[in-house]
């Protein structure tokens, strides 16, 4: 599969990294780092003398001499603080002297700060995961965190060439985790959504929801399908896909199948950038992408529980009612005889004084179905 | 089939890239910053933290008033600073980086900072480099790595740089291009600026009192039949270039507006220590000071490197010479000949010289038989000269290559792929109209 896309040729795309091989490299290049292991207290001036082979007076001095103090200087932005964006008058900074340009012309144009928001919407922001009661782990028993892209799904059948590519969630998963873990931790509202035309009633009490009855669901990375065989009822949704495969060996490659609750990260081998996907309910695509792996650092939990941990949930517009414009929309109807438009978007008030008379009963035929907005039922 | 297409869909996709590169101007800044502390010819801390102070470097870090942006200049600047850390350069160069490291590590205004991503290779590089220290017991040194190391300063990751179809592309490159087109610094200038033109004249001279000589003792001008090249070429050649850097910059001028801010500030800062050239020269300087005047060959050649020991004044000469890819150096063999290297083997010849090169001088040297003609002196063009009465045609790209004239040369052309507009071909285009013959193709050919 990957010539068919001539993965090697993409910027983005790194060679494949075995997530295991990685791991042991790693942990035995770090074997020999024994200051690593423990957080040291900044002036704990005994263990860097041990560290360093020298007398502790002599750590002293070099912390007077060279500490970070040293480095400091009147002016310079401190952390969380508001004034970042004035900039001295008296620097040689040429970095500065650019700066202000750039600030001014901002301010000049909005379509130019406009476009540069929308590049960095995407982009990650430090963050620290690890809260005080963590404890803290040697460097040579760390797992490897992966950071994952799962994106928004393409709805319906035309063409997603030209769709743009919309980032849904970020997690970090570790690589001691099964995949299974990943898939549990993506939310999407097409599991949630009530599978029943509530139009003849409403107020029909259902319990069921989409995953209960369509349980299946598979990742797609590096020719092989994991599927998801953990309910009774679920079903291999990528053999239709294996057996049109088959027919075109020399394109496609071959096409292996596997267990998504027996594999864990560590057994992968990945392409750092690459789009891999995600298949569920039947036909909810999402692209997944893997962005980083690296090792765990201090800032991260050490806490395995918390993983997959969500590191941010890209909020997109929330969608309303076609009638009142102000609330978030309930339902959403089809072949809507009341209305120009289908699928249709309404809130549960307008909902029901559009389509029911007083007594509840439908007012011309369309179908109906309860509808959930990501951002309004979604955490 | 739709998973064929989503994923084709994905591939087709380009990555973004930020409309303004962030870090700029950054580089100017630690260039001088680390050229200062080269000056200076220490290793210690204080020297540093001098410089850093006197400049006031922690300032850099205002006017980003959203935190993603920060993060992505702060990620920018360190992963500048570490690959100064390199080993290809000097000892004291790579603490220069260190300690550069260690200053935007710790002053950089985030919390959690942002961390130092190093790949296994790099790594194992800085652990030597912790060793280096260890063993000559710069402790001030060692002392900063160390502060980083418990501060968890280092991400041990799997690539440079975190990647994905959405992910910033941020265009290094930006920086450098609006530098060099202040100062029109293209290669094209730079073949202007450097004094292959006045050599380019002094051959061309020669090679018509040559053409003259052929005539006849009292010729005044060479026989008609032999102008293959124009009179003043030198000259037109030099027009031609300046011509196209006027139209390059009006080119690029027109969306960069940061251009014309950057020439004033430039030209603000400019002091009496470096002396008013451009920034690429001085990037040059500072990298030869680094890398103690060895260039460095490739891998593959390393046991040919030179030492900068066994013999400091030929290296020096060499590494002054501007614009010299180490893969271009001549080898030491080839070296050991030669008194005098004034010839234009490397400053006329150009891409044209680099393909061909090598395939051009076995096939020449084979056919013809003549061990010399690979020697781009003076001398041998002469000879080649007369030794080709009947085929003057092709004297002229032996001006400009190597001075060896291949009956059947292979006629491979690659077109695109030529950034720059270079001598040779210059030669070429301007005989064109003149003499669509036989004669000016083959010239070109051999060229090729
Ligand atoms: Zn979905
Ligand atoms: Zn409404």
């Amino acid at each position: 599969m990957d010539s068919v896309h001539n993965v090697g040729s993409l910027s983005y795309v790194s060679q494949p990294v075995s997530i295991r091989e990685f791991l042991e490299s790693w942990q035995s290049a770090l074997a020999d780092e024994p200051i690593v292991l423990k957080r040291l207290p900044k002036t704990n001036v005994k263990q860097i003398a041990g560290i360093m082979n020298v007398s502790r007076s002599t750590v002293q001095e070099l912390d007077t001499v060279c500490g970070i103090d040293t480095l400091k200087c009147p002016g310079q932005v401190k952390v969380r603080d508001d004034a970042t964006s004035t900039i001295p008058d008296d620097t040689e900074l040429v970095t500065l002297r650019l700066r202000k340009s750039e600030l001014e012309k901002r301010a000049n144009s909005k379509t130019y700060t406009h476009r540069l928001y929308a590049t960095f919407r995407n982009h990650r922001s430090v963050m620290r995961t690890r809260v005080p009661g963590d404890k803290l782990i040697p460097m040579t028993v760390r797992d490897v965190v992966i950071s994952v892209q799962i994106y928004r799904p393409f709805v319906g059948e035309q063409s997603c060439k030209y769709k743009p590519l919309v980032l849904d969630q970020e997690l970090r998963v570790l690589g001691q985790q099964k995949l299974t873990d990943l898939r549990d931790a993506i939310t999407c509202v097409a599991d949630i959504a009530l599978p029943v035309e509530m139009s003849v009633n409403p107020d029909m009490p259902v319990n069921t929801r989409c995953k209960d009855i369509y349980p299946s669901g598979f990742f797609y990375i590096n020719g092989t399908f994991f599927n998801d065989l953990r309910h009774p009822e679920a079903k291999d949704l990528s053999s239709v896909i294996r057996t049109w495969g088959a027919t075109r060996p020399n394109q496609i490659g071959e096409m292996r199948e596997a267990a998504m609750e027996d594999t864990q990260f560590l057994d992968l081998s990945l392409r750092v950038g690459l789009p891999y996907l995600y298949v569920h309910q039947g036909d909810c695509e999402h692209l997944i992408v893997f962005t980083d792996i690296r090792m765990m650092n201090i800032e991260d939990s050490s806490d395995v529980s918390k993983y997959p941990i969500v590191s941010s949930n890209v909020s997109k517009k929330r969608t309303v009612c076609i009638v009142c414009l102000l609330y978030n929309a309930r339902w959403v109807t089809y072949d809507d005889c009341l209305c120009s438009q289908s699928p249709a978007f309404f809130c549960d008030a307008c909902f029901r004084e559009l389509h029911y008379d007083s007594s509840g009963t439908k007012l011309g035929p369309f179908t109906a179905y309860r509808f959930y907005d990501k951002n309004a039922v979604l955490p | 089939m739709r998973l064929d297409e989503t994923a084709q869909m994905s591939v087709t996709r380009v990555v973004r890239t930020i409309p303004s590169y962030l870090a700029a101007g950054f580089q100017t800044d630690y260039e001088k910053l680390l050229s200062r502390f080269a000056v200076t010819g220490s290793v210690r801390y204080e020297e540093f933290a001098k410089i850093w102070k006197e400049m006031r470097f922690p300032l850099i870090f205002c006017g980003r008033s959203s935190q993603k942006e920060l993060c992505l200049f702060a990620s920018e600047c360190l992963s500048a600073a570490q690959k100064l850390m390199q080993p290809l350069y000097t000892l004291q160069a790579r603490v220069g980086a260190l300690y550069l490291l260690y200053g935007l590590y710790f002053i950089q205004p985030l919390d959690p900072r942002e961390r130092v991503r190093v790949t296994l290779q790099q790594w194992k590089e800085l652990i030597e480099l912790e060793s280096i220290l260890v063993e000559q017991q710069h402790h001030d040194a060692r002392f900063c790595l160390l502060k980083m190391k418990i501060d968890e300063a280092f991400l041990f990751v799997a690539t440079t740089t975190e990647m994905g179809p959405l992910s910033l592309k941020v265009n290094t490159e930006l920086d450098g291009i609006a530098e060099d087109l202040k100062a029109q610094k293209s290669e094209l200038t730079e073949l202007t600026q450097t004094d292959s033109f006045e050599q380019l004249e002094a051959i061309h001279n020669q090679y018509q009192s040559m053409k003259r000589a052929l005539c006849g003792p009292d010729a005044s001008a060479p026989d008609f039949s032999l102008n293959v090249v124009h009179k003043n070429i030198a000259a037109v050649i030099g027009r031609t270039v300046a011509e196209r850097a006027t139209d390059r910059k009006r080119t690029y001028r027109r969306d960069e507006p940061l251009m014309s801010e950057e020439d004033e500030v430039i030209d603000e800062y400019e002091d009496e220590r470096v002396p008013r050239s451009s920034t690429a020269d001085k990037r040059m300087a500072i990298k030869k000071k680094a890398m103690n005047l060895v260039p460095t060959a490739p891998k593959d050649r390393r046991h040919r490197q030179a030492k900068a020991t066994s013999s400091p004044q030929r290296n020096a000469k060499r590494a002054t010479r501007p614009r010299l890819k180490p893969t271009e150096l001549p080898t030491e063999e080839e070296m050991e000949g030669k008194t005098t290297l004034s010839m234009p083997t490397f400053h006329v010849e150009t891409e044209c010289k680099k393909r061909g090169r090598k395939s051009a001088k076995a096939k020449a040297s084979s056919r013809i038989g003549s061990p010399k003609k690979d020697k781009s002196s003076v001398k041998p063009i002469s000879e080649n000269v007369k030794s080709h009465r009947g085929k003057e045609d092709a004297s002229a790209s032996s001006l400009a290559t190597s001075p060896t004239v291949e009956p059947n040369p292979p006629k491979r052309r690659r077109k695109g792929k030529q950034p720059v507009l270079h001598a040779s071909e210059l030669l070429v285009k301007r005989e064109k109209p003149a003499k669509k013959s036989k004669p000016t193709k083959k010239t070109k050919a051999s060229c090729k």
